[in-house]
C-alpha cells in the first residue's frame, strides 16, 4: 500500500469514497499502533504492508482449518488435541499481549489522565452490548431456538 | 475447564506477561519476540477453530437457517455501542460524534486508536484506544462466564473482535455453532467499523 495518512483521512471525508476508504482502513486491523507511527508515509506504507501480512495470515489459518475440518475426518485425539491446545495457545497469546502492554505507554497514559471517561464508556458499551446479545437470544430474534 | 477458571486463566496470564516484563524477568529476545509468537499462537487458535467449525457438518446448515435474523446481532451491537457512546460521551463532555466514534469501534483498538486520533485529536484517540482495548481485555475474562447464561451475550461483547482475537474463546466456551456466528458477527461489524467512523467523521464536519 502506497497511500499516505494524509490521502487515508481525505477518502474518508467524501461518503462517495467511503467503501474505497474502509478497505484501506481494514488493513490497518491488530495489533498496537500510534498514529504519530503513522505520521510519515513510508512508516505508514511499512506499517499498511505488515497488517496486511498479518490478516492474511490470520485468514489463511482460518480457511486452512475449515477446509481441513470439511474434507478430512480427524479422529478423536487429533480432535481433543485441537481443543486442548486452544487453552494453551491462549495463554501463550495474552502472555505476550500482556509483555506488549507493559512496553507501550499508552494505555497507562490513557488510564492516568482519562480514566473516568475511559471506565465510563467501557462500562456503558460492554453492559449495552451484552443486553443486546442476552435479548435476542432469550427474546424475539429467536437465533438460538431449536427448530 | 470451568467458566470462572477460564476467565481467572485468562486475565492471569495477561496480568503475568505484563509484570514479566515490567519486573526485567523475561530475556530482551523474548520481550522483542512478544508480538511474533502471540500471532503465532493466535493463527494455531485460529487454525483449530477453523478445523472445529468445518468438522461439524450441521453447524453450517442451522447457522445460515438463520437468515437475516443473524445480521440482527452484529448490526445492534455496533449502532447500539455507537449510540450509548455517543449519549454517555456527551454527559462526559464530548461530542456526541466523538463519543460514537469511540463505541462504534466495538473492540478494535488498533484502528480506533489511529482513526480517532487522525479525525479528533491525540487525546481523544488515546481514550479510544484504552476503551476498546479494555473491552477486549474484558471480553476475555468474561466469555466463559456469559457463555453460561447467553452465547450470543458473549458474542456481541466481543464486537470485531470474534473474528478473530476472541474467537477461540468463543469456540472453547460456546459451541461450534456460537464459533460460525462469532465468525460472521464478528467479520460483519470489522467491516463496518471503518464505514461508521468514517461517517461520523464526515457528519462532523
Amino acid at each position: 500500500m502506497t497511500a499516505s495518512p494524509t490521502t487515508l483521512l481525505s477518502d474518508l471525508e467524501a461518503p462517495a469514497n467511503l467503501v474505497r476508504g474502509a478497505g484501506k482502513l481494514i488493513a490497518l486491523k491488530t495489533r498496537f499502533q500510534s498514529a504519530e507511527d503513522l505520521d510519515s508515509p513510508s512508516k505508514f506504507a511499512k506499517f499498511a504492508e505488515k497488517e496486511r501480512g498479518g490478516m492474511g495470515w490470520l485468514v489463511f489459518a482460518l480457511v486452512m482449518g475449515i477446509v481441513l475440518g470439511i474434507t478430512v475426518r480427524l479422529p478423536q485425539t487429533v480432535m481433543r488435541f485441537l481443543d486442548r491446545s486452544l487453552t494453551v495457545s491462549l495463554v501463550v497469546m495474552l502472555t505476550a499481549l500482556g509483555i506488549e502492554v507493559a512496553q507501550n505507554p499508552k494505555l497507562e497514559q490513557a488510564l492516568s489522565s482519562h480514566g473516568l471517561s475511559v471506565a465510563t464508556l467501557l462500562i456503558s458499551v460492554s453492559a449495552v452490548s451484552i443486553a443486546w446479545g442476552w435479548l435476542l437470544e432469550r427474546g424475539w430474534a429467536l437465533l438460538w431456538r431449536e427448530r | 475447564m470451568g467458566a470462572a477458571v477460564a476467565g481467572a486463566l485468562a486475565l492471569l496470564s495477561f496480568t503475568a506477561g505484563v509484570l514479566l516484563a515490567r519486573l526485567n524477568f523475561l530475556p530482551t529476545l523474548v520481550i522483542d519476540s512478544a508480538d511474533g509468537i502471540g500471532f503465532a499462537a493466535l493463527c494455531w487458535m485460529v487454525f483449530a477453530v477453523g478445523v472445529l467449525i468445518g468438522s461439524q457438518k450441521d453447524v453450517w446448515h442451522k447457522a445460515l437457517q438463520e437468515g437475516w435474523r443473524l445480521l440482527l446481532l452484529p448490526v445492534g451491537t455496533l449502532l447500539l455501542s455507537a449510540l450509548t457512546a455517543g449519549l454517555v460521551g456527551k454527559l462526559l463532555g464530548m461530542p456526541v460524534t466523538v463519543g460514537a466514534a469511540i463505541g462504534s469501534a466495538c473492540g478494535w483498538y488498533s484502528l480506533s486508536g489511529v482513526a480517532v486520533a487522525k479525525i479528533w485529536g491525540a487525546e481523544v484517540g488515546l481514550v479510544a484506544f484504552a476503551v476498546n482495548f479494555l473491552r477486549e481485555l474484558l471480553a476475555f475474562c468474561l466469555i466463559p462466564l456469559l457463555a453460561r447464561f447467553s452465547h450470543l451475550a458473549a458474542i456481541a461483547l466481543c464486537g470485531a473482535t470474534a473474528a478473530d482475537m476472541t474467537l477461540p474463546v468463543i469456540a472453547k466456551s460456546t459451541d461450534p455453532k456460537g464459533a460460525l456466528v462469532g465468525l460472521i458477527s464478528g467479520g460483519l461489524i470489522t467491516a463496518l467499523v471503518p464505514l461508521t467512523i468514517a461517517l461520523l467523521s464526515w457528519l462532523t464536519k
